[in-house]
């Protein structure tokens, strides 16, 4: 696989998006909560683990790819 | 006759699908919630609307899915309809979305899009590849916005605390058996034909993946890989992958 062309296509090419904006948005101050609550819809039952629906609140894991 | 408990091709692949018709319909949550969530921290909207976008885009890959699930046989089918942030909530908002945006965009959908890579040089037929196709091109905007938001975020959030947590994240996003023994029928070459990566090569195609576009992509935006680094060789030596 071509790994080179992959990191051109995904990392430097977002971060080329993201860097165009960087001046934009109304940035919230590091500290506050904007929402004021739970991220995600529903809230549920989190069982962590991998291709789960969420984290523990201990040691934080992330969604599952292909 | 006795019978065998060693799943046919078709079973992996049935219980492959799946397993992505799960992962579909929870990336069509998390990147719902994080459009809002994005534009509720006031990031460009150019961010929330790849997210909108990216949900959008999940819902109809979960449909193929469903699809490719039920032409291999698979029966019992579940989606996921409802999501907790994997960020712990006693954390302030900035910490937690970064940790949410990361861990789905720049690292889930970054191996996604190397999964399909791989699978769109090995598929069989033209339906598949035309899928495979489709989804691969999304997927590259879904893990674009990661990277994307980390650049736009570099001035305005403070990255330290994400290095030490990358073990963790990366280790929950590959599951514990991508770095164990094949499951039984899980390494056949065949596989690569029906869309399904062997279980070897997904192992190698994840590591190199790791080693070669998300830890650069986190270091030159200004996270520190070297915990997950770390945390990626001792596993591989664990496993006796290489040498310890």
């Amino acid at each position: 696989m071509k790994l080179k062309k992959l990191f051109h296509a995904l990392v430097l090419a977002g971060t080329a998006l993201g860097a165009v904006h960087c001046g934009g948005g109304t940035s919230t101050p590091p500290g506050s909560n904007s929402t004021g609550g739970q991220l995600l819809p529903d809230g549920g039952i989190p069982d962590g683990g991998t291709g789960g629906t969420g984290g523990t609140g201990g040691m934080p894991g992330g969604p599952p790819g292909w | 006759m006795s019978e065998s408990k060693v799943p046919s091709l078709q079973d992996v692949v049935a219980g492959t699908w799946g397993a992505r018709y799960r992962i579909e319909t929870e990336a069509s949550l998390r990147f719902g919630a994080l459009a809002r969530r994005l534009d509720a921290f006031g990031a460009p909207r150019a961010l929330s609307e790849l997210a909108e976008r990216a949900s959008r885009d999940e819902t109809r890959h979960a449909a193929h899915c469903e699809r490719f699930f039920r032409a291999a046989g698979g029966q019992q089918l579940t989606g996921v309809d409802h999501v907790v942030e994997y960020a712990p909530a006693s954390w302030a908002e900035p910490q937690r979305l970064t940790y949410e945006v990361v861990a789905q965009s720049c690292l889930a959908e970054t191996q996604s899009t190397a999964s399909l890579v791989t699978l769109l040089e090995g598929a069989e037929s033209q339906e598949l590849k035309a899928v495979l196709h489709e989804l691969a091109r999304d997927e590259v905007h879904h893990s674009r916005l990661g990277w994307a938001y980390l650049a736009w975020a570099r001035p305005r959030v403070d990255f330290s605390f994400l290095g030490p947590l990358l073990p963790g994240m990366v280790a929950g996003s590959a599951g514990p058996e991508i770095f164990k023994p094949a499951p039984e029928g899980a390494d056949h070459p065949d596989l690569l034909r029906q869309g399904v990566v062997p279980h070897s090569l997904r192992r190698q195609v994840y590591v190199e993946t790791l080693e070669s576009v998300v830890f650069p992509g986190f270091e030159s935006l200004g996270v520190d890989a070297a915990a997950a680094r770390s945390w990626l060789g001792k596993t591989l030596s664990d496993a006796r992958l290489i040498p310890g």
